[in-house]
């Protein structure tokens, strides 16, 4: 006799299935909002780190799992390669307007934007959003050559921001995601 | 165990259809020139038509359906311009059809009742083709002009978000 609790087999929540990518990520500096276009393969993360203690019996197993640290980053490929994006891409200040030349190598400080993006759901069209209140752009630049439409790698990694100097908050220091409820299909 | 509402067949082409009645709209009409469904249609006398069939039916069922529209027009028909002798007129209608489709959704009704459709709430059908591409066709291709018609040939990929799930991700 096993446990009572197993009623659904298979997908339980199918409105949730998500297909398609993050197509609209918005680089937002001051109260200016920079449209990157479309960003290839984006991907959001939040990764964690732990403490992993063992006991002191034998064999010796896991006892306690502490975390330590926290992270979030959004990582895609910017393929609309104009100078608000190099520059961003550059870890430099969006906004170039008018400006073709963007300088490398000079002493520049160290520049912060809050990246918001936002996907679609397909079965009921529910938006998912995440934000990233104060983000630094830290990928490297390449810019290759390809039969495709080519573009430099983005990744935005987000920084403590729980003195809401960019919007953050003490209860939300990086950022957050905005998912729907689950919802349970009919009979 | 009965198929869910969303995942069969029926209510997913009426649905298709539904959407095409309301989405594909020719600016000077199409008169009575467009067959909405499966059944055979007859087209004697007509400048101009669309002909659609689904020829296959895996939505629903872990695979995929296309959706075939055969777009027709008679060289120099009485209602057409006088001038369009190389058939061009099939590829502006073709062109509303494909904007017609070009929905990344279409969202799916309960035909239990025919007279009155039951809207599906949060269940729809993605328009995405085989290349994942969402709301572009699988395929389009143009014909050359014979016995005075000339034909553009056009075909959508149609899944359930469902289909695009684990094997074993289905319950109903």
């Amino acid at each position: 006799m096993g446990w009572a609790g197993f009623t659904n087999k298979g997908g339980v929540d199918i409105a949730a299935y998500v297909v398609g990518s993050w197509d609209e990520v918005v680089a937002t500096a001051g109260v200016v909002n920079y449209s990157l276009g479309c960003v290839q393969d984006g991907v959001l993360e939040v990764s964690r780190e732990y403490y992993r203690h063992q006991d002191n019996q034998f064999p010796r197993k896991m006892d306690m799992v502490i975390p330590t640290s926290v992270g979030m980053k959004f990582t895609g490929k910017v393929e609309e390669m104009n100078s608000q994006n190099v520059a961003m891409l550059l870890g430099q200040s969006l906004n170039q307007a008018g400006n073709n030349y963007l300088y490398v190598g000079a002493l520049q400080t160290a520049y912060y934007f809050t990246l918001r993006g936002r996907r679609n759901r397909p079965q009921d069209g529910f938006q998912i959003e995440f934000v990233i209140w104060k983000g630094m752009q830290t990928a490297p630049f390449s810019f290759n050559s390809a039969d495709e439409v080519v573009g430099s790698n983005l990744e935005v990694e987000a920084l403590d921001d729980a003195a809401g100097v960019y919007g953050g908050s003490a209860t939300a220091p990086l950022g957050w995601l905005y998912v729907p409820a689950a919802t349970v299909p009919g009979p | 165990m009965t198929t869910a509402a969303e995942r069969k067949d029926a209510n997913i082409s009426r649905s298709v259809f539904r959407h095409l009645r309301d989405a594909f709209v020719v600016p000077n009409g199409l008169e009575d020139a467009t067959s909405w469904n499966d059944a055979e249609f007859v087209a004697d006398g007509k400048d101009r038509w669309v002909a659609f069939q689904f020829i296959s039916s895996g939505a629903g069922r872990k695979g995929s359906s296309l959706l075939q529209a055969d777009v027709v027009t008679r060289v120099r028909g009485k209602g057409l311009p006088s001038a369009d002798r190389f058939g061009y007129e099939a590829k502006e209608l073709a062109e509303i059809l494909v904007d017609a489709m070009r929905v990344d959704t279409i969202p799916l009704h309960d035909w239990t009742d025919p007279a009155s459709p039951a809207p599906l709430v949060g269940r729809t059908v993605m328009v995405q083709n085989s290349a994942g591409v969402f709301r572009e066709p699988e395929d389009s291709r143009s014909w050359e002009v014979e016995n005075g018609l000339a034909r553009v040939t056009l075909t959508w990929r149609l899944r359930l978000p469902g289909d695009a799930a684990d094997k074993h991700s289905y319950r109903t």
